[in-house]
């Protein structure tokens, strides 16, 4: 947060508020987060040995999600894909409704619902290979 | 909810549990990332984004989370789900703090975001809560009401996803917390099933665990 305020005042936006416009403080803000996150994430966890219990540590730990055994099927699934069905299918899960994955795309609306549901029929095909039910 | 959108929640809530991999080339920068969000890219680059986040969980989230703080903008409307919230969390409270340092706001004003239903749950616990009883509590809706909340760490790692709950209120187990340090902050919200099948999230609640 402190960096997002650091880059405003970086970019000479603080003279006034009404000089900065609100699309440009979300991005760098957005910008900010992202970074910080990456950083953290970078991190290698500190953890001294005497502090770990190694009797105790398994039964302690969160149950596995669930979702994740299918997302990470989802993704090889995924990269089995012919890139623009691949790519509308990301779009179509990222929630990019039909005409906006056709902006994105930028082909008509028609191509990009048939990119959309033929990538998840084939998406249905490969899970269902690998054991797995959407 | 047809079973074709119920398909597609749970294929988007997967997809973004996914494992994340440091095994990736170079990660494309944040305000990249915001600009092929908005659709504002150049195809060629924006689709090799797209690309990217197909099969990089991090910058999957990064992109949910863009999209969360508006970089749709006034191009691309884009169907919010509302689980993302603890992605979406983080920027709204940097979004606050930046408005914060940059625009004088009345100390004494509590400041919402716009568009909340107002049959949506509201936090009825404190600000921190001890470890070994550690309840979240919310206030209920019409009879007939079930809730589902979502409690993540404030580094965005989901701790608990449930629905179908009945009560007002839910034990998070100690087991849970495990891996939680005393004073950390985590992110929860609830989000209500009306009787009439409308949804109604609350606001993203920080509390601290003591």
């Amino acid at each position: 947060m402190q960096e997002s305020f650091i880059r405003l005042m970086r970019a000479g936006k603080l003279q006034g508020a009404s000089d900065v416009p609100a699309s440009y403080l979300k991005k760098v803000a957005y910008s900010a987060v992202i970074d910080e996150i990456r950083r953290r994430r970078r991190q290698p966890a500190a953890v001294s040995g005497s502090e770990v219990d190694i009797e105790a540590t398994p039964d302690e730990r969160p149950p596995p999600n669930p979702d994740t055994a299918l997302g990470n099927a989802m993704e090889k699934c995924m990269q089995r894909l012919q890139d623009d069905r691949r790519q509308a299918l990301t779009l179509h899960l990222l929630g990019y409704a039909g005409a906006e994955v056709a902006r994105m795309l930028e082909c008509n609306a028609k191509r990009a619902e048939n990119l959309t549901l033929r990538s998840l029929a084939q998406l249905r095909e490969c899970l269902l290979a690998l054991g797995l039910s959407p | 909810m047809s079973p074709q959108q119920e398909e597609l929640e749970k294929l988007s809530r997967a997809w973004l549990a996914r494992d994340q991999s440091s095994a990736h080339e170079q990660h494309p920068d944040a305000e990249e990332l915001y600009e092929a969000a908005s659709g504002n890219l150049e195809r060629a680059r924006r689709l090799e984004i797209v690309d990217h986040v197909a099969k990089c969980a991090e910058c999957t989230q990064a992109w949910q989370i863009a999209l969360d703080v508006g970089a749709r903008g006034s191009q691309i409307a884009v169907t919010r789900r509302p689980w993302h919230f603890a992605l979406a969390a983080s920027v709204i409270l940097a979004v606050g703090l930046v408005t914060y340092f940059v625009i004088p706001v009345d100390q004494g004003t509590p400041q919402y975001r716009e568009g909340v239903d107002p049959l949506a749950p509201v936090s009825a616990i404190g600000s921190t809560l001890p470890r070994d009883r550690f309840v979240l509590r919310w206030s209920a809706g019409p009879p007939g009401t079930t809730y589902m909340v979502r409690l993540s760490t404030a580094d965005l790692a989901p701790l608990l996803d449930q629905s179908d709950i009945v009560a007002t209120e839910l034990v998070i187990p100690g087991s849970m917390l495990a891996n939680v340090k005393a004073g950390d902050q985590l992110f929860w919200q609830v989000e209500a099933r009306l009787p009439d099948g409308r949804r109604a999230a609350s606001h993203t609640y920080v509390v601290r665990v003591q």
